[in-house]
């Protein structure tokens, strides 16, 4: 079983501190004073009251982005672990 | 053969099958309490994202989800709201704890924080509490099996015999097979609530009023308030964004730090598996969505049902869905499910909490390895025996308490954070933080209970908060004033 790689503490990536921004701003956007102004009942959006459609899409979003930085950190390992390798 | 005994027997099928699971798990575990609390720190990525996932399928969220929809509408969405982000913060200090975990020989949450500040009373206060916290929680799932098992079979089954047959299985397999019996028996319990939360879900709207979106139409047409953030308060007026709102931020910042689900960071296999389950965590609270439906669906065609939390199987069993028992015994199995694995998982960690955090500070040194793995199945039978006792007093409150123990687990995420970000801080600073946070949360709910304070001066907002608020002030006020921890021993935890 391999040691887990010590995983970069969030202050020295930008990245990693813009992702965490993102989630402070997603969950300002899911209460008050910012939710209100969305949960009505009107538009309807695939047959949700858009109250629900908008929690909803704030859930897939969550989604998308911690799945779109979990990628770049792949790639970006990947691309050090071949670094490291060529300088050896 | 009568549908009541078909139902009973299908149920009965369910429990045959995760008993065989849960035994059949344990048996690869090495014989060690690292074995029987962190799984050997071997669990792949399936049997967490299941852990994690079956930790929402609770009987709250399977009973108390379609509950909420049916009485208080839009307020449901908090549920949803929260599981958005409160497995996030795991993506960013999980790979850290895990990777202390392994180092240091970690298996619970508290002996993380007792080695961070260097302190036995943090993790005895944390045991105690964590144990107070896991009991009523664990009653209510407990009382949620047993009901089911009653409202399907007609009453033929009792209550006390229900939660019985549901939780001695549990208790077998617990004890049996510890941490890989709960992971692999939620892997198949998980999968299908997932199936009978979309069918049903999907079906009943289509059944009860033509779709989901007649099913909304006719709602906004009678009751709008319902479908309008942020719904309905429990007396049927409508709630206040202040009490929204919080409960969405008290919910969030405890999620991420709830003992036994924190302690499952050590059990996974590497870094990539404990990402990819907060990665993949959302795909799972999705299935929240069906559930809320299938509340909405008794708004109008099931008018007056008491309590609330009885919707679902009101619904499943009516003469009017016509559906056949084998499907209604499999929906019990389901509501089983959503019980069995969220108790599972708080008999494991009481267990494991009580002998390793407090048991252990108190005599450290005390037990060999299989001492403490004795001491902690002795503790899951005490445990399971003493919340079983509790469910059988009839009209005890527990929902109340539960929200209660929320207010101060909401406290461990301050000290969470500054265990990864913040030199400054000391073990006076830590402790008194905490301490603080909690009497606050505690004693304001008792005097918002006792009326000595009113909810308006409060603006509905959730005693935690401000306890949260008060233990982020006294603890950097203290550490300000108090002696530091080593650099060298700090260093090992903030490496910035």
């Amino acid at each position: 079983m391999d040691e887990p790689r010590r995983a970069p503490p969030p202050g020295r990536n930008p990245v990693a501190v813009a992702v965490a921004a993102f989630y402070v701003l997603l969950f300002a956007a899911l209460v008050w004073p910012v939710y209100p102004w969305f949960a009505t009942i009107e538009p309807r959006v695939l047959a949700m009251p858009f109250s629900l459609f908008y929690v909803v899409v704030g859930l897939l979003f969550s989604f998308f982005v911690l799945f779109g930085y979990y990628l770049w950190e792949r790639k970006r390992e990947t691309a050090d672990g071949d670094a490291n390798g060529a300088s050896r | 053969m009568p549908a009541w005994l078909i139902v009973f027997l299908v149920t009965i099928g369910y429990l045959l099958a995760s008993l065989a699971i849960g035994l059949a798990s344990g048996r690869h575990a090495s014989d060690s309490t690292e074995g029987y609390v962190a799984g050997d720190r071997s669990l792949n990525f399936l049997v967490l994202y299941f852990i994690m996932g079956a930790s929402v399928f609770s009987a709250f969220a399977f009973l108390g989800g379609p509950g909420w929809a049916y009485s208080r509408g839009a307020a449901a969405f908090y549920i949803l709201a929260y599981a958005s982000v409160g497995l996030v913060p795991w993506y960013f200090f999980g790979p850290r704890v895990a990777a202390l975990g392994r180092r240091f020989g970690y298996v619970t949450q508290a002996e993380l924080f007792a080695h961070r500040f260097d302190s036995r009373a943090i993790p005895a206060i944390l045991a105690v509490l964590s144990i107070f916290a896991f009991v009523p929680y664990l009653v209510i799932q407990m009382k949620g099996a047993g009901y089911v098992f009653n409202v399907v079979t007609e009453g033929r089954v009792p209550q006390w015999a229900g939660s019985a047959i549901a939780y001695g299985v549990v208790l077998v397999y617990v004890f049996r097979s510890g941490v890989l019996g709960v992971g692999w028996t939620n892997t198949f319990q998980g999968m299908f609530m997932m199936v009978l939360a979309w069918g049903l879900g999907l079906y009943l709207p289509a059944k009860l009023h033509g779709g989901v979106g007649p099913m909304f139409d006719a709602i906004a047409a009678g009751l709008p308030d319902m479908l309008r953030g942020p719904g309905l308060g429990a007396d049927g007026q409508p709630w206040s964004w202040g009490a929204y709102s919080s409960s969405v931020a008290i919910s969030a910042f405890g999620f991420s730090v709830w003992p036994h689900y924190f302690m499952k960071i050590y059990t996974a296999r590497d870094v990539d598996t404990l990402k990819r389950t907060v990665v993949y965590y959302p795909t799972f609270a999705l299935f929240l969505v069906p559930i809320l439906f299938i509340g909405f669906s008794g708004v109008l065609a099931f008018p007056g049902v008491e309590p609330a939390d009885a919707i679902l199987p009101t619904i499943v069993t009516s003469a009017l869905i016509g559906l056949p028992p084998v499907i209604v015994g499999l929906f019990c199995a389901g509501a089983l499910a959503a019980s069995m694995s969220t108790g599972d998982a708080l008999l494991h960690a009481a267990g494991s909490v009580a002998v390793r955090d407090f048991w252990g500070n108190l005599r450290p040194g005390a037990l060999d390895d299989a001492a403490q793995r004795r001491w902690i199945r002795l503790m899951v039978i005490l445990v399971g025996a003493a919340s079983y006792g509790l469910a059988l007093i009839p009209g005890l409150s527990l929902v109340e308490l539960l929200l209660l123990s929320y207010g101060f687990i909401a406290q461990l995420f301050p000290l969470t954070v500054v265990t990864f970000l913040w030199r400054g801080v000391t073990r006076a600073g830590a402790l008194w933080g905490l301490v603080t946070g909690g009497a606050i949360a505690f004693f304001l709910d008792l005097a918002l209970r006792l009326d000595l304070v009113s909810a308006a001066a409060t603006a509905g907002v959730h005693p935690g908060i401000y306890g949260m608020v008060g233990n982020v002030i006294v603890m950097i006020a203290v550490s300000r004033h108090t002696a530091r921890l080593a650099p060298a021993h700090v260093v090992e935890f903030v490496n910035r």
